[in-house]
């Protein structure tokens, strides 16, 4: 066959073709034969010789189709009950045969797209819609037929047959899934070849109607409900309700409607009912009952905004149930008490967002914000403090001293880990940090530490949370420690080469000053005794040789010796402080001593004296020889007679159990004044770099960089700016509420 | 219309010579010596008060303020030789009654001339300041006779009140910002303190005069809301 252009008869072509078509589009059996020869058929008529065929055969098969489709709407319409199933058979069928019919007429098509192409570029471009409804694909032209002379005069019948259907499925009754799934779905598909608004038959005809129908059988469904439940098992029907909504759209509708009925079904059931399921959440909340409230959660999640209540009700009962826990501690030990009740806290919520709230964001913060607020609660509105950095303090520092309680080396690192999260929550986190610079620099000093590494580990963690300058002071006083081990072994060689025996053993600590929380205040003037004399003189030249320029300071108060005693039954081993060992020390060479003699020679101050003498009274090392008040004459006797059950003790001092109030109260005072001079550094340098600054800009950037260890009060950052103005570091420039840097 | 134009300006150069011969620098010295403290070369506080007397007013007059400022004294009770000449220059009066004369027209100016006010009341506090001992905030028992005085002629609404807080609440000093601030603060308020807003940059101190008035005030109107509840009682 040749496929150059010849002279044509279209009638007798046409005739065949017809004969064909007409079994195509009922998909009738088509030997592949007949199928090539028809498919020559349209390539000959379309270049046709002297005139192409092409619009002609366009028209008539477009004539053709109106008229099958016309007769077949005829018979759909007819079909009364089971106009539905109709519909669906004759669609199915069309729909194939219209595809096969596409593909026979397919070099037709290709001379139409060109003809679109060329007329296109000669309008350029414009005016293509109405090009494209005169000339269609044979495809495309099928489905267009369908549209036109099917589903436009049955509409209004389709639309009621299919929602009637779908409010019968509802009803659980039994529906023809397949038929409705397609008929529904014809909507879209008769569509599909548009370029545009391929939707909106689909939505014009079925869709808006479905959800209003869907609306409106869920508002009164949810009434319903209502009446006969409550609210906890309205909930759990809605959730039924909602999945089955999911299920049957997906049954029957196009993908584009599920997210819309779902969202018209929570409208109804839940969004129309907020007022009433938030008027539940507080007693569902306070109750802690799981069920509803996960189930809660689930139906308002989608809702715009509809966790909130539920939110603040939960963050306010964590605030309650933590305030209670702090408010009951009492009893012995109440710093570990307050750890544990806050974590306990965190441990159950955190645990019961995580399997009620699926971890939801909203509800974690709303845990931290809680935490946070009983944590930095006020002692009272007027007190400006709050004993939890205190309290946590002091936990730390009960489980980093060494005690009887053995706990394993992971135990004591994972009670650390917990600190640290209570830690994060704590505002004020540089009184924390004194108060543990307090109780490290014990612990140091007197040994008190369980394990050096569990030390390092725990400042390392308050570093990872708070940054290194916060830590700065802790380390220098941990690498001091250090730095005297080695020290004191120089000091044991440095000796040796200068052949002296110092008679006695002998080591320090050299602390850093302004590192370690040791105020020189108190200090009350000592005479060394002479046994140690020369010690303290070989050290201080050791130490002048090796540093010269460093000032050496010795803190007595804070020394502790050994002595042996060798004047009773038995050889004891001692440990004393400084001065209980300087009174003791009185008596190697006599058994009575005059108070005026212990005066004079240790040089120890009156207040200091008598208490250091009444701790040996106590312990019954010496005796007052006479009763009453003692005074310059008193004398005391060493009581030859003393045993201990142990032969290696520790003298104890009246040692006040809880810390005075003086010493807490000096910790706040010294965090006071660092918050001033930390405020003031931060407000010279933002105003540094800025030169000029509104008021209040200033005043969030510093309370933006004092966050990390405190939330400074507005007062007291406009005292610190006004202390500045005053020392000329900032004036207020001609705009009011505006500072300007003083260079 | 020439001699016309020429009057004027002969009038004005004999005004400006009278105005000159108004002034005498030998006469203001002598002036400065008759008052002049025996071991400095400045009138003290003796000089001061002999001066007063002989002007008519009491030391603590408002003119003695504002003299001292037209003066820019230094500080309170103590003129310079350099500051009394210079002042008298300035008055253009080298003699008791010459300064006396100018009274009316100094009064004048403060009361009605927002600027020269603000100069003066900005002048008051270093000159209550004893910067000799090293003071750098001016003690409440000076400051608030001070401001009584400066306010003379204007004084604000909340004046007496902003000095009962300073008593009541013994505070200790007022800083020289605080001082100017107050000016400004006076102006902004006037006699209702709601406008005040403590987000601006006023000094603290204006925050917790603020706050102690509102508290004071509610307690006022509490008192009086059971005194009224009493009353009714009674007729009852």
């Amino acid at each position: 066959m040749s496929l150059k252009p010849r002279i044509v008869n279209f009638e007798e072509t046409w005739g065949r073709l017809l004969e064909t078509v007409q079994s195509v589009i009922q998909l009738g059996d088509i030997k592949r034969g007949t199928w090539s020869d028809r498919f020559s058929d349209v390539y000959a008529l379309c270049v046709a010789f002297p005139e192409p065929h092409s619009e002609r055969l366009y028209n008539v098969t477009k004539l053709f189709l109106e008229e099958h489709v016309d007769n077949l709407r005829k018979q759909v319409a007819g079909a009364g009950e089971s106009l539905l199933s109709q519909y669906h058979r004759f669609w199915q069928q069309y729909s194939k045969g219209a595809a096969y019919m596409d593909q026979l007429y397919s070099y037709l098509n290709q001379h139409i797209r060109k003809q679109k192409m060329s007329e296109a570029d000669r309008n350029f471009g414009a005016f293509t819609d109405t090009i494209e409804e005169q000339l269609m694909d044979i495809g495309e032209l099928a489905l267009d037929i369908w549209k036109r002379l099917m589903i436009r005069p049955l509409d209004k019948c389709l639309q009621e047959l299919l929602l009637r259907e779908m409010l019968k499925d509802r009803a659980g009754d039994d529906t023809q899934h397949t038929v409705l799934h397609s008929v529904i779905n014809s909507l879209v598909e008769v569509e599909q070849y548009k370029k545009k608004q391929q939707l909106k038959l689909y939505q014009d005809l079925f869709e808006i109607k479905c959800l209003e129908q869907t609306g409106a059988f869920y508002r009164k469904e949810s009434a319903r409900l209502l009446q006969d439940h409550d609210c906890s098992q309205y909930m759990g029907k809605v959730l039924q309700r909602l999945q089955e909504e999911q299920l049957r759209s997906r049954k029957f509708l196009h993908p584009s409607s599920y997210h819309r009925v779902l969202e018209e079904c929570q409208k109804r059931m839940v969004a129309d009912h907020m007022s009433l399921l938030h008027s539940e959440c507080r007693t569902m909340v306070r109750k802690e009952q799981r069920q509803d409230l996960s189930r809660m959660y689930e139906l308002l999640k989608p809702i715009t905004s509809g966790l909130s209540i539920m939110v603040e009700e939960l963050e306010a009962h964590i605030i309650d149930s933590g305030r209670q826990a702090i408010a009951g501690l009492h009893g012995d030990n109440i710093p570990a008490q307050f750890v544990e009740a806050m974590l306990s806290l965190h441990i159950k919520f955190s645990e019961m967002i995580t399997t009620v709230f699926n971890k939801d964001q909203l509800f974690t913060k709303s845990l931290d914000m809680a935490c946070s607020s009983v944590v930095n609660k006020k002692l009272s509105s007027k007190h400006n403090s709050c004993r939890s950095p205190e309290l946590l303090a002091r936990h730390c520092d009960a489980l980093l001293k060494k005690s009887s309680k053995g706990s394993s080396e992971s135990e004591l690192d994972d009670r650390l880990g917990q600190c640290i999260l209570v830690f994060r929550y704590i505002d004020d986190k540089d009184i924390f940090q004194r108060f543990y610079a307090r109780m490290l620099a014990k612990r140091l000093i007197h040994g008190l530490s369980t394990s050096m590494d569990a030390e390092e580990s725990m400042i390392n963690k308050l570093k990872q949370a708070c940054g290194y300058e916060f830590t700065n002071k802790l380390h220098r006083m941990f690498t001091d420690m250090g730095v005297s081990d080695d020290l004191n072994n120089k000091f044991a060689k440095f000796s040796q080469e200068k052949e002296t025996d110092l008679g006695i053993n002998f080591s320090i600590y050299v602390l850093t000053t302004g590192s370690w929380p040791l105020g020189q205040s108190a200090l009350t003037p000592f005479a060394i005794s002479q046994e140690l004399e020369k010690s303290v003189r070989m050290f201080e030249i050791f130490y002048s040789e090796k540093f010269p320029g460093r000032k050496l300071t010795w803190l007595h108060h804070l020394c502790t010796g050994e002595l042996k005693l060798n004047y009773l039954k038995k050889p004891y081993i001692v440990t004393t402080t400084t001065f209980q060992m300087a009174v003791l020390l009185m008596f190697n060479n006599q058994d009575t001593v005059q108070y005026s003699e212990l005066i004079n020679s240790s040089l120890i101050n009156e207040k200091e004296l008598s208490k250091t003498v009444q701790s040996l009274i106590d312990t019954k090392f010496i005796e007052q020889n006479h009763e009453g008040p003692i005074t310059e004459n008193t004398s005391f006797t060493l009581n030859l007679l003393y045993s201990n059950k142990r032969t290696k003790f520790k003298i104890t001092t009246a040692v006040q159990r809880d810390p005075p109030q003086q010493e807490v109260e000096q910790t706040h005072n010294a965090v006071d004044e660092d918050r001033k001079l930390y405020l003031q550094a931060a407000i010279v340098r933002i105003m540094k770099a800025r030169k000029k600054l509104r008021h209040n800009i200033l005043i969030q950037e510093v309370i933006s960089q004092a966050r990390s260890r405190f939330s400074p009060s507005v007062s007291m950052i406009k005292k610190c700016i006004e202390a500045l103005i005053d020392k000329q570091y900032l004036e207020r420039t001609t705009k009011a509420d505006e500072y300007a840097y003083v260079a | 219309s020439d001699t016309h134009k020429q009057f004027p300006r002969q009038n004005g150069v004999e005004t400006n010579t009278a105005m000159k011969s108004d002034f005498s620098e030998r006469k203001a010295n002598k002036l400065f010596e008759k008052y002049k403290d025996n071991s400095e070369d400045a009138i003290l506080a003796e000089g001061t008060e002999r001066f007063c007397q002989d002007l008519k007013v009491s030391p603590e007059d408002f003119i003695v303020l504002v003299i001292a400022w037209k003066f820019q004294a230094a500080v309170m009770c103590r003129f310079t030789r350099t500051e009394f000449i210079q002042g008298c220059r300035t008055l253009r009066a080298d003699s008791i009654n010459a300064i006396k004369a100018k009274f009316p027209d100094l009064r004048h100016e403060v009361k009605t001339d927002d600027a020269m006010f603000k100069d003066l009341y900005r002048y008051t506090f270093g000159f209550g300041l004893d910067t000799e001992g090293g003071q750098r905030t001016l003690p409440c028992e000076i400051a608030i006779p001070l401001w009584k005085l400066v306010f003379y002629y204007r004084q604000p609404p909340i004046l007496d009140r902003w000095c009962n807080f300073l008593t009541v609440n013994q505070v200790k000093g007022i800083s020289r910002d605080t001082w100017q601030m107050f000016l400004h603060f006076v102006e902004v308020i006037g006699d209702n303190l709601s406008n005040y807003d403590d987000n601006e940059a006023w000094p603290s101190l204006f925050d917790d005069f603020v706050e102690y008035e509102n508290d004071r005030l509610k307690t006022l109107n509490q008192v009086e809301k059971e005194d009224n509840n009493q009353e009714e009682t009674h007729l009852v």
